[in-house]
């Protein structure tokens, strides 16, 4: 068997994957990504493509600051990536919303964002909430619901489309000399003074430097080189309608119009394991969320509808972590692989090169979940 | 290209596009049109391009049809019914 070696092997072709071995390929660095079969919807193909702010870092202010700077870097991020492939983003920084159902959503919308500008760490939180009638302002061909009592808003929330994204990603990958193999199954890694040998159902690859970002897989396969990171599956399920008149140009964490005229619904929350369907109660929670916003929207025709499965951490933050036992391999996964690809292709990249990395940038080590169990 | 299953009484009339047809029952809408000679179901709203029904199981979403008034349905799901009338799915849903 043929050993092909590589400067860094990237082992998932997700939307994270996909970011990083985009960003080492720019550096120059010859690159391997390695993904599985794509006949299972992954996370990177079910998702709702925001490129959302609001709300993210609770209890971790340095990534609410790491997702403000990987929004930062977006608009350029998007348009680099247009140039180099061609492929339309459809990114758009419109801001985003929190809509609140009844008073009492609003309170606790309000509560939340307080907390999120006292821990902050420049002390400021660039979100606020707006009356009931600044939203329809804001909004003038949706008429709101009669129970909505306002909103957050933050200005630098928008969305794209993920699945021109990962496209766009494995193009500029393949056109920067990137070496794809798909339908690779991991079945080994060994690891000496030469680095790692990674063996798949049909190829061996020799490399010193290893990225793991293999969504569900991170787990099984980090322990191959001792890194423990806890992740697990919890399903979202999402509502897509026929499409309609350019009614929407914001989102929020629920509701989205395409580029294309169709909205999404989404935002559920579910633990059933890897079950990757989708159920009537949860599809009617959903539609009844859009109408009690958007009461207008009722007579659109629902076309489809799918499950997919986020990837959370038992914090639901970012782990990125370098092996202690096997220097050179690294660990990456995070639920939010749209919104930080920007972060992920650049200051993640010169971590991975060359060690260097930013502030703070150890409290997304997954040492955080190793609690000392009481003797 | 596409054949009506021989030997089937043809007892149901449906109207596509103004105009009447006598179909086998107990078959999609898409069948029952392609059957007749009707590939062009809908346009793309996006490019404009002509579609036709493609996988016939309720996964590509390009067979869909306005049915009774009801725009966007997908027809290789719905079951040829007595006095249907179908139109060519061309514009965009309405909002309330």
């Amino acid at each position: 068997m043929n050993t092909m070696k590589a400067d860094v092997v990237v082992i998932g072709g997700g939307v994270i994957g996909a970011a990083v071995a985009y960003g080492l390929a720019e550096q120059k660095a010859s690159v391997v990504m390695l993904d599985r079969e794509d006949f299972q919807l992954t996370a990177s193909r079910g998702n709702f493509g925001l490129v959302w702010l609001q709300g993210k870092g609770h209890g971790m202010p340095r990534y609410a600051q790491w997702s403000q700077e990987a929004t930062e870097l977006w608009s350029t991020f998007a348009e680099k990536l247009e140039d180099q492939t061609g492929i339309p983003q459809y990114y758009h920084r419109t801001g985003g919303f929190e809509i609140c159902v009844g008073e009492e959503e609003y309170s606790k919308r309000s509560k939340f964002l307080e907390e999120m500008r006292t821990q902050s760490l420049t002390g400021t939180y660039n979100c606020e909430m707006i009356s009931r009638d600044e939203l329809q302002s804001m909004i003038p061909k949706l008429p709101l619901g009669p129970m909505v009592s306002g909103a957050s808003f933050c200005p630098h929330d928008g969305f794209a489309n993920p699945l021109h994204l990962l496209r766009a990603l494995h193009q500029a990958f393949t056109q920067l000399k990137g070496q794809f193999f798909p339908s690779a199954d991991v079945q080994t890694i060994e690891y000496n003074n030469d680095g790692f040998l990674i063996q798949t159902n049909t190829t061996r690859f020799s490399t010193r430097k290893l990225v793991i970002a293999s969504g569900l897989a991170t787990t099984k396969l980090s322990a191959l080189v001792g890194i423990k990171v806890p992740v697990r599956p919890q399903r979202g399920q999402v509502l897509v309608t026929e499409k309609t008149d350019h009614l929407f140009p914001f989102a929020t964490g629920r509701i989205r119009q395409n580029a294309d005229g169709s909205f999404m619904f989404g935002a559920s929350h579910e633990e059933v394991g890897y079950d990757l369907g989708t159920t009537n109660g949860v599809l009617q929670d959903i539609a009844n969320h859009a109408l009690a916003v958007f009461p207008t929207l009722k007579n659109l025709q629902l076309i489809r509808s799918w499950g997919s499965l986020r990837v959370l951490t038992p914090d639901q933050k970012p782990v990125y972590v370098e092996s202690q036992s096997c220097p050179g391999a690294f660990a990456v996964t995070s639920h939010s692989g749209v919104s930080l690809a920007s972060i992920h292709s650049s200051y993640l990249v010169d971590w991975i090169l060359s060690g260097q990395t930013q502030p703070m940038f150890e409290v997304f080590d997954s040492a955080r979940f190793d609690v000392p169990v009481a003797a | 290209m596409f054949q009506s299953p021989p030997n089937v009484a043809k007892t149901i009339q449906i109207t596509f596009e103004e105009k009447t047809y006598q179909v086998a029952p107990a078959q999609t809408v898409a069948a029952a049109l392609m059957g007749e000679g009707h590939l062009m179901l809908r346009k793309s709203l996006v490019s404009g391009e002509t579609r036709a029904a493609f996988c016939m199981m309720g996964i590509c979403f390009d067979c869909l049809l306005e049915i009774d008034g009801q725009p966007n349905q997908q027809s290789c799901m719905i079951q040829v019914r007595e006095g249907m009338n179908i139109q060519r799915q061309l514009k965009k849903g309405e909002c309330a």
